[in-house]
């Protein structure tokens, strides 16, 4: 008797306990009303995006004379903070922006972390062999050199406000750079600060 | 009884007052309350008066006018104005959607919120380019800074 009521107690404290976890719930992006983070965070990159997309725009450096839009390649992309981040985070959106407005065309044949694509290469390696139509195999002289590269940093610092806050500062850079003369044609910097808890580890 | 009156005119004059801060700044250069010259509506006694009347009236932003213009390559720009009549900085997030000459709304990943404040009893502007060119109008919309 004793121990049907201690293992019946025992299995209602568990089912209480396990229903009062925190509840699983997809973010809502376009209203997300879910607290900052020290660290960051997909709204940061979202903004930070948005920032040098815009300014880039605003810019008119992609203006020129010609019918035809600019071939751009992404070169480095550095990680100079405490976390890891995929840069791709970063460049996925702004690369985006960018041929969407029509003024630009990514290559995937080169970058500063090598082709993005590397079957342009491997498909070059069926010249000659037999085992394929040589029809489709790509022809030599064919790839197109990038014109102009985007390169750029995301610096973290740490700043101890007192014993319990810290401030936490994260800079984006980007540069376009014309690969033909070496002239950098813009470039931007976007800020994103985030204070709080020194408990709160940024990274 | 001559008290009550100083009282009442006291009062009727910080109402006054507060009413004519209700007009836009017509100043180039806007002067916080705490260093400009005192006066009437907002001296060092009437000031926490006049802040509780904004506050209770829930004084905010008002959109005066935009301006638009296509840039060099052919994107619209645009720049929306006004002022606060509150007397604490306003903190707010805005976002810009597009339109094209469809009536459609552009996809965009610059369509985000972004974080924005507004100095109190001053002019304020925010300014928006859009991704595309084929953007021809545009919508502002605000949401709390939470």
């Amino acid at each position: 008797m004793i121990r049907t009521i201690l293992l019946t107690t025992i299995v209602t404290a568990v089912a209480f306990v396990g229903g009062c976890g925190p509840r699983t719930e997809n973010i809502d992006v376009h209203h997300d009303t879910g607290p900052a983070v020290m660290g960051l965070d997909y709204r940061d990159f979202d903004q930070a995006a948005a920032d040098m997309v815009e300014s880039l725009v605003r810019s008119s450096a992609l203006k020129r004379d010609r019918t035809e839009p600019y071939v751009v390649t992404t070169g480095r992309i550095v990680n100079d903070t405490m976390q890891r981040i995929d840069t791709d985070q970063l460049m996925a959106k702004v690369e985006q922006e960018m041929m969407n407005s029509g003024q630009v065309v990514m290559t995937s044949a080169v970058g500063g972390d090598g082709p993005q694509d590397e079957m342009i290469y491997q498909a070059r390696e069926l010249r000659y062999s037999d085992e394929f139509d040589q029809a489709n195999v790509p022809e030599k002289g064919q790839i197109v050199a990038p014109e102009l590269s985007i390169s750029g940093k995301i610096i973290q610092r740490n700043v101890r406000i007192d014993r319990n806050r810290q401030q936490v500062e994260y800079y984006f850079q980007l540069y376009l750079t014309d690969l033909n003369s070496g002239l950098r044609f813009w470039q931007n910097e976007t800020f994103i600060g985030k204070r709080g808890s020194s408990r709160s580890v940024a990274w | 009884m001559f008290r009550k009156v100083v009282f009442f005119a006291f009062l009727a004059s910080v109402i006054f007052a507060a009413g004519c801060r209700n007009q836009p700044p017509q100043s180039r250069v806007a002067l916080a309350d705490e260093i400009r010259d005192d006066v009437l509506a907002s001296n060092i006694i009437t000031r926490p008066i006049l802040q509780t009347t904004d506050f209770i009236l829930g004084r905010g932003m008002v959109v005066t006018d935009y301006t638009r213009r296509r840039n060099d390559a052919g994107f619209t720009e645009v720049q929306v104005q006004g002022y606060s009549q509150a007397s604490q900085v306003l903190r707010f997030q805005y976002q810009f959607e597009w339109i094209d000459a469809d009536g459609f709304v552009i996809d965009s990943k610059t369509n985000v919120w972004r974080p924005y404040s507004v100095t109190p009893k001053a002019r304020w502007s925010i300014r928006g380019t859009a991704p595309r060119t084929e953007a021809v109008d545009f919508r502002l919309k605000t949401r709390n800074w939470e």
